[in-house]
Order: C-alpha cells, then structure tokens, then sequence
C-alpha cells in the first residue's frame, strides 16, 4: 500500500465513485477529466462528497475553484494541501 | 397485471395528487413511496413507477404522490415547509389503507424521501414498515450537501462559486426564498431541514425497519453507523449500487427491488 500514490488513490477513487467502466490506470495524472471521463456537475459532486468522505478534508466555499478538480494532479495537490492544514 | 388510478388526496386544504397501483385480488401488502428532494425527485420518478408495477405483480398495492408544490399536486414548492409534506405523507398513508383495506401501510422513502418518511412513520399509527433508501438522517448534513451542489454548479459555469451559503441568506432576507437551482425555499423550510437531525435515539422507527445503504462501496458511512448505534433493531443491508437518484441515464436496479421485495415478505417476528 505504501507504494500507492495519492494520485493512483485518487484514480481508484474516481473510477469506483463514478461506476466508469475502466480501470484506473487508463485515467492520465494530467488528463482534462471533463473531457476524459465527461466530467460535469453531478460527477464532481460525487467526488467532493468522496474526497470529504474518504479523505477526510473539508472544502471550504471559496475553494470550489474549477482549477483544483480539473485533472488528478490538480486534486491530488489540493488534497495535500488540504490535509497539511489539517 | 393489476390496475393503476389516478388519486385526489386531501392535505392542508388543498390537493395532493398520486397513481394508485392495485394488484389483481386482495393486496397483501401496501407500500407508500416517499420521494427525494427537487432534481432526485426526478430521476427517481420511474424506478418507483417500475417498482411499484413490480410489486403489484406480486399482490402489493402502492401509491404514489407528489407532495404538495410539486409533480401534480397543488401549489407552488416555495409555500411549503418540511412538516406541511410530512402531513402528505400521513394523508397518503390513510388513503392507501383505505383504498388497499390494510391496516398495516409500509412506508418507502428514498434520500429526502426517507427524511419524511421517518417523520411521517412518528405521526401514523398506520406504519408498521419503513424501508430506507439511502435516506437522509441529519438535516443540517443534507443543506451542506445541497449548498456543495450549488457552489459546484456556479464553479461549472463560471470557473469559481461566488456565492455561498451567506450570500444566498443575505438573498433570502428580502424575498425570504432562496433560489436553490431554481427551487425557491423559504428560510424557514431550509432552517427546519437543518435544524432536524434523526439519527440519535430520540427519533423513533418502527419495529421493522430496514435502511439499505446504496453506496459505491459497503463501507458503513459515519452519519448511518451513528443512527444504527441508537436504532439496534434497524436492520442495515449495504448495495454497491449507481447513486439513481443522481443520475440522467438509465440505472440497473433490479438489485434494489429484490432486496426489498424479500425483506418487504420476510415474515415477521413482531406479534
């Protein structure tokens, strides 16, 4: 396990939360996920309520920024800058 | 193969409007269906409509109903609270045992749906079931969920939410209606959402009760694990299952209805 990155956690996360019919691994670190995955409205607020859920951060209302959902890298950084504020 | 009828209930003085599923013969079961919350209420319409002829297959009279400010019903969403759709739920459940001729009525709510059928179950000495799809159990959990869809909409369409939650009441204070996505919400119904909170021990259910927990995976969430504390006998199944309810397209829940079917013709233990 500790050989998994937040991003491939992250993948896992998004492919399991979303039901897609891929494996993980197909989903690029650097990839648009909304033109990868389709990513839209309803699908990221199934990844902010997982990533709250599961990763235990809360967002706060004026990070709703597009630029920190936009593909795995951008939510992994998020992520850790998240949770180093503690 | 059974029939289905349109119904006129009276709730408040104005009208609530449902389909009413009779099976062929004497029903053995009836079932009233609680909807979830504007958008969810939408996606859900049809699995409930394929549900209940599901059931009806099997001799289960259901009905239908749009609460009030909704659907079909009387009324505009913005003059209700949360207690005036609990008393649709109530009124829908004696209409059922009236027109199915069961004493006994269970009471299905999915997500918000669940949230009213609690209540509504607290009212009616009718309820003697309550089966809970993915229900919502804290108010004030359900209005951050709600708020979270908001900001990401504005985030969608804009790149960044501008508007948050005081905002929205700095909005509110004029008008006294929030403009959720299009749904106006009085304060007070967003204020009752979250000022109730179902999950300690003070909120009874009935004695069969069942929450299926529809989720991408069986982990038990905080807010349901905090609810089965104070609930022993609530019996917990977990479905990894597409969220429907959140859905445009089509999703598979045949699994859903045979979880409940079963449970629904468990017998019972309770005299």
């Amino acid at each position: 396990m500790s050989d998994t990155t937040l991003e491939d956690q992250l993948k896992k996360m998004i492919v399991e939360l979303l039901f897609l019919k891929i494996e993980p691994n197909e989903i690029g670190t650097d990839d648009d996920l909304m033109e990868s995955i389709d990513l839209d409205s309803v699908r990221i607020f199934d990844i902010v309520v997982g990533l709250e859920t599961e990763m235990d951060i809360e967002i706060d209302e004026d990070e709703f920024d597009i630029e920190n959902f936009r593909t795995v890298k951008q939510i992994a950084e998020f992520v850790t800058k998240k949770q180093a504020e503690g | 193969m059974g029939t289905e009828d349109f119904v006129q209930i009276s709730s408040g003085g104005q009208n609530v409007y449902g389909i009413l599923h009779l099976p062929d013969g004497d029903p053995t079961h009836a079932i009233v269906y609680c909807s979830p919350f504007a958008e969810e209420q939408k996606s859900t319409y049809r699995v409930f409509v394929e549900l209940a002829r599901h059931l009806a297959d099997k001799g289960v009279a259901s009905l239908r109903f749009d609460y009030r400010g909704t659907g079909d019903s009387d009324g505009y969403f913005q003059d209700y609270l949360l207690e005036d759709w609990i008393g649709d739920t109530v009124a829908a459940i004696e209409c059922l045992k009236e027109k199915s001729g069961l004493d006994r009525i269970c009471v299905l709510g999915v997500r918000f749906g669940g949230f009213i059928g609690i209540q509504a179950a607290q009212q009616s000495e009718s309820v003697s079931d309550l089966i809970l799809w993915q229900p919502i159990i804290s108010g004030k959990q359900f209005h951050r969920q709600e708020m979270r869809r908001f900001m990401i909409r504005q985030m969608m369409t804009s790149g960044k939410a501008t508007k948050g939650e005081e905002e929205l009441a700095s909005d509110a204070e004029e008008e006294n209606v929030i403009d959720m996505d299009g749904y106006l919400m009085r304060k007070e119904l967003t204020e009752g959402i979250k000022e109730t909170d179902l999950t300690s021990a003070d909120t009874s259910v009935p004695d069969r009760t069942l929450l299926l927990q529809i989720s991408h995976n069986d982990k038990v969430s905080k807010e349901y694990s905090t609810f089965l504390s104070n609930h022993a006998d609530v019996e917990l199944q977990t479905l990894i299952c597409e969220p429907f309810w959140n859905r445009i397209g089509f999703v598979d829940t045949v699994s859903v209805f045979e979880i409940t079917r079963e449970w629904l013709f468990q017998p019972s233990d309770l005299t």
